[in-house]
């Protein structure tokens, strides 16, 4: 398998001031399901800003297929096209990345930069909303959608791109149960078809349905452990010391008790 | 809830191989202005972090670094003499030493606002046409001097020395408005420094809208820089100066309202947590021994520049 994201002694600081990402090594194959797991302000959105080459580190190094990503490289258009057409990346807020005037443009934006004709562009376009099933809402603009249906066109309008690579930030965020699973299944059928998944979240259950390889991030962000998701999910300590799993009171029943929680392999009665 | 994928993103894509040496992509000027603007942000942020460290004037009450401001800005303005102008951008220089506040990011933004708004805006009357004077560097002969109106554009066209000292003055006069403005911000945090306004009877009407404002502001520029960052992540070739304007128009009103709707839930949390139009402070601390020190030096000097 090849190796398409290498990343050698990464760090990273806001205004040179707030460390955001502290010696982070790691490797992540072609048609890899990987998944960055920490606490809310660990780094993980950083490092994938990173992996898409919108934020460079401040130390260390990123290569791409063997190519280190800098800001000059990124300024050359045939490597810009070779970066970008295999890249996608869904962002965190889905607010933020919709910024065309209706669905329909937005799944068109990334295919029509890429030089695809305009037929070609709209066929992909349709087949994705058919898949998503926001055919209905295609002439909406973004501020007109669910949060549901807005996280559904921030990733139609990254798979009409058809990249190789997968860059999703908390996909299954603030979702209903239904939308979560049917982003759940998505991600399974893009890995059959040979996608690399990257996922950044703080969702132990997704984490467990997909069972990826998984850098847990710790609240300094540092690499705490990269390992299988299974093995990596069993490891209570570790999981607590980062902050993934915590003490809480529940009812069971009529009655009240406490345990730690976070995920069902610990919901221990 | 299985999920068919279309059958282009099952089939095995074809993707451009990279070939080296295709030229570089230029950034448009409406892309670098975005950025910048988005960098000054940043700075401001930053700032913001940097004035709650603990360098001698961080410690100090933020009420007396207000009235400092407040009072060098009015004789800054009121002077009219360079070298007394030279002398206050001497001690607002020592002050940013004794502070121990980086000198070259700070100095760097003073001087590029003070070339902009100063130098830039005011040269055209270093010119014999707005202010006469002694010619020091003609740059145009007419055949003959030509009146119309009130106006008289002599034959020689030049800079003047009287003309060249008002352009030196207004420079070095917002020279040292902005070292003293920047000093007391990379000093105090903003929310002291708007509590130091309430303690110094400001109207609360105008601090809600320097308050709203200062947020309003921090979240346009922060969602510019996002949206600039989500365009970016889909963009596989150089955009024109032209693609970078429809851009930029058409980001335009969903920028605004993004910001409206944002600042609108701000200002509902805040009537959630029982604000009444009205800002309260928690506490009012009493001065200390360097409060009373710093304030001293800062009269005194105030008292110097003023009757010198």
């Amino acid at each position: 398998m090849d190796t398409v994201i290498k990343l050698e002694h990464v760090a990273y600081s806001y205004y040179d001031n707030l460390p955001a990402l502290e010696d982070i090594n790691l490797t992540i194959q072609a048609g890899e399901r990987f998944a960055i797991i920490g606490a809310n302000g660990s780094g993980k959105s950083t490092l994938l800003q990173i992996m898409n080459g919108l934020l460079y580190q401040t130390v260390g190094k990123y290569f791409f297929y063997g190519y280190e990503i800098t800001p000059s490289l990124l300024r050359d258009k045939g490597f810009l096209r070779f970066f970008r057409e295999r890249v996608g990346y869904v962002f965190q807020d889905s607010d933020v990345q919709l910024f065309c005037p209706t669905v329909m443009d937005e799944l068109l934006y990334g295919p029509l930069q890429f030089g695809l004709s305009l037929k070609e562009a709209t066929d992909r376009s349709f087949e994705v909303m058919k898949m998503l099933n926001i055919e209905a809402i295609k002439d909406r603009p973004s501020y007109m959608l669910s949060g549901g249906e807005k996280k559904k066109v921030a990733i139609g309008s990254i798979l009409t791109m058809n990249p190789e690579v997968l860059l999703l930030d908390e996909p299954t965020n603030g979702l209903d149960p239904r939308t979560q699973c049917f982003l759940v299944e998505l991600m399974f059928a893009l890995h059959e078809a040979g996608k690399t998944l990257v996922i950044a979240t703080h969702d132990l259950t997704l984490v467990d349905d997909l069972n990826p390889q998984v850098a847990l991030l710790s609240e300094d962000h540092r690499l705490k452990k990269i390992g299988q998701a299974s093995d990596i999910l069993m490891d209570e300590e570790l999981l607590l010391s980062v902050n993934l799993i915590h003490e809480h009171r529940h009812y069971n029943g009529p009655y009240i008790h406490r345990h730690r929680h976070a995920h069902y392999l610990f919901h221990k009665h | 809830m299985e999920s068919k994928l279309p059958s282009f993103l099952i089939n095995r894509a074809t993707y451009a191989t990279y070939r080296p040496n295709q030229g570089t992509i230029k950034t448009p000027f409406l892309e670098k202005g975005l950025k910048t603007l988005a960098e000054l942000v940043k700075a401001a942020y930053f700032q913001a972090l940097s004035a709650q460290g603990e360098n001698y004037f961080q410690r100090v009450d933020p009420r007396i670094k207000v009235l400092f401001l407040l009072i060098f800005a009015i004789i800054i303005s009121l002077k009219n003499d360079i070298a007394i102008q030279g002398g206050i951008a001497f001690f607002i220089f020592l002050l940013y030493l004794i502070g121990g506040i980086k000198l070259f990011p700070i100095y760097r933004r003073i001087l590029f606002l003070a070339f902009l708004f100063g130098f830039l805006v005011t040269f055209p009357s270093s010119l014999n046409v707005i202010i006469p004077g002694r010619i020091l560097l003609p740059l145009f002969h007419l055949k003959d001097p030509v009146d119309f109106y009130f106006y008289h554009i002599p034959a020689t066209i030049g800079v003047t020395e009287e003309g060249l000292h008002l352009v030196g003055l207004i420079t070095v006069k917002i020279i040292n408005t902005l070292g003293t403005s920047f000093f007391v911000l990379s000093t105090t945090p903003f929310p002291d420094i708007l509590k130091a306004l309430k303690m110094l009877k400001v109207p609360d009407g105008f601090l809600l809208i320097v308050t709203l404002a200062y947020k309003y502001i921090l979240i346009f520029f922060r969602t510019i820089e996002d949206l600039y960052l989500a365009k970016k992540s889909r963009i596989a070739k150089g955009v024109t100066n032209e693609e970078a304007r429809k851009w930029v128009v058409n980001s335009m009103a969903f920028l605004f309202r993004k910001t409206n709707q944002k600042c609108e839930e701000i200002f509902k949390a805040m009537l959630a947590r029982g604000y009444k139009e009205e800002i309260s402070i928690p506490e009012i601390r009493k001065f200390s021994g360097r409060d009373w020190m710093v304030g001293l030096l800062f009269a005194l000097s105030g008292l110097i520049f003023a009757f010198l």
